[in-house]
């Protein structure tokens, strides 16, 4: 019973608290329960928040039985990535330099979310100052093959969601963080246009490229949580002025004579055999619910690699040379050399690399006038094992097609399209215009409504 | 474009830096690989049509085009 519960999406525990037909104390209680049941193989929670949480659900559940119910988001749960700022619940961004460290205040997106009634669950697990190393809490690991990772950085969100650990989280995203682990775990994730949602008091890593954004099971559930986080922040002042859609409206308006554009370069080429057939046939099913697919040239897309990590590199150094000078010897070996390396390139390497992203942007812009949203494979591969992971020579490169939407800004989101032989989820990308989230969300949506992967969860049961 | 590992010992002490050899070594394999594929695709210093370089946040209402 308690994994029918946990696996509802958010939309219908909303509606199911709206109607007096569950209390927000079982809900929690339901998840709490998985997360002391499950949490210790998996590792997607780094601090679980058990008496506030309670304590908060019974809160509203008096306030909603009393007529005051908030809004939608009222007496649910939420689970935050452990490098957003929680006002008295300790943060450590999964680094030795941030054991102790308890907040004075909420990030702005946290506390937007806890306004509107969102009950506290649990930080969820990430690499090391969303960057690097593992080695205080723990790997997270996927739920569909625990031996596998289950991407970073925000890995412990996504693990979490489809393990039924959570029922909506939220994560940050830099330059795939967000949406990699999503597609590894085989849930919905979601990058906004950047300056969409606020990052102060998420402890950050490259002020141009780092972006905060919603992860849920559903597509529908991240527009309704996307709600609550977006909006003009004066405190952030990469935050937009625009003003913010309802972007569960329109939601199911369907996709046809929509143009999606289909990269020649870069995103369908080196792919794992079984990605490439899974996302053919979710572009095959794009086509089928009415949308119209254009190839659209993105020569450039080869070339950001390295220009995007070189940018990252300089801003995260310029951001954590104080404290590594403190105590460099308190970073995790693989994030002290990731964010020391920011130090010394030169100012003609970062010109130059800040020239290629100027031209990416152009490109995009221009490819974007012709279409109204690009479809891609989030990843050119299925999860691998915790091992390659941690492994001395690193990871594969699992930004390959993610980071390209940090670089230029662009919202993009990810959502399962299939699963391969081996039982692993295969991610499909939707990117857009600036601010056009609205659209991206009803796109996915329609992708959701004629397949079934949204559906499948893995077996933790079995697994642990 | 190989990085010397003096030069890199000096900066990192120029910059206050607690770096062991071990670190500046993977940080001079990871700088040298960065720069040769930036190199690589961007093999001269500046064209004459370049735009403007920097980030700009996007500000533009898709609503507007």
């Amino acid at each position: 019973m308690d994994a029918d519960l946990a696996f509802l999406p958010l939309t219908a525990l909303s509606a199911m608290v709206g109607g007096g037909e569950i209390s927000p104390v079982e809900i929690v209680e339901t998840f709490l329960e998985r997360i002391e049941r499950h949490d210790r193989d998996l590792r997607c929670y780094i601090t679980v928040c058990r008496e506030t949480a309670i304590a908060a659900a019974r809160q509203a559940e008096r306030d909603i039985a009393g007529g005051r119910r908030r809004g939608p988001l009222h007496g649910l749960p939420i689970a935050h990535k452990d490098i957003s700022l929680t006002k008295g619940v300790r943060t450590t961004a999964h680094s030795r330099t941030l054991l102790d460290f308890v907040p004075e205040y909420d990030a702005t997106h946290v506390r937007r979310l806890a306004d509107a009634g969102m009950i506290l669950l649990g930080k969820t697990n990430t690499t090391e100052f969303a960057c690097g190393a593992l080695d205080v809490f723990g790997v997270h690991r996927n739920p569909w093959d625990p031996t596998r990772y289950a991407g970073g950085s925000s890995g412990g969100s996504a693990s979490a969601l489809a393990a039924g650990l959570a029922v909506v989280a939220t994560g940050s995203d830099t330059g795939g963080s967000i949406r990699v682990p999503a597609s590894f775990c085989g849930i919905v994730g979601v990058k906004p246009t950047f300056g969409r949602v606020s990052r102060y008091g998420v402890i950050p890593l490259s002020w141009s490229m780092d972006h905060v954004g919603p992860m849920g099971r559903t597509t529908a559930d991240c527009a309704l949580l996307l709600n609550a986080m977006a909006g003009h922040d004066p405190i952030d002042p990469a935050s937009s002025p625009l003003p913010v859609p309802d972007f569960t409206k329109g939601i199911d308006l369907g996709i046809k004579g929509l143009v999606l554009g289909v990269p020649r370069q870069h995103f369908f080429e080196g792919l794992d055999p079984q990605v490439d057939e899974r996302v053919r046939a979710a572009l095959r099913q794009l086509e089928a619910l009415g949308a119209i697919l254009e190839p659209v040239d993105l020569p450039r897309a080869r070339d950001v690699a390295a220009a995007q990590s070189l940018v990252v590199m300089v801003e995260a150094f310029g951001q954590h040379a104080g404290a590594l000078r403190r105590h460099a010897a308190s970073y995790g070996v693989r994030t002290r050399r990731r964010i020391a390396s920011g130090a010394f390139y030169t100012t003609a390497d970062y010109q130059a690399a800040e020239k290629i992203r100027t031209l990416w942007g152009r490109d995009l812009e221009s490819a974007l006038r012709r279409v109204t949203a690009l479809v891609t494979p989030t990843l050119p591969f299925p999860a691998f094992p915790v091992e390659v992971q941690l492994s001395e020579s690193g990871p594969p490169d699992t930004a390959w097609g993610t980071r390209h939407f940090n670089f230029s800004g662009h919202p993009a989101l990810t959502l399962p399209c299939g699963m391969t032989t081996g039982g692993l989820p295969v991610g499909l990308q939707l990117a857009g215009r600036p601010f056009d989230e609205a659209t991206l969300f009803r796109v996915a949506h329609a992708y959701e409504q004629a397949t079934p992967w949204h559906t499948h969860h893995p077996s933790v049961e079995v697994a642990t | 474009m190989s990085v010397q590992l003096d030069w890199l010992r000096a900066e990192a002490a120029r910059l206050g830096l607690a770096l062991d050899d071990d670190d500046l070594i993977a940080i001079r394999d990871a700088v040298e690989k960065t720069r040769a594929a930036l190199m690589a695709v961007r093999p001269d210093s500046s064209r004459w049509d370049d735009p403007a370089v920097g980030f700009l946040p996007l500000l533009r209402d898709p609503a507007s085009s």
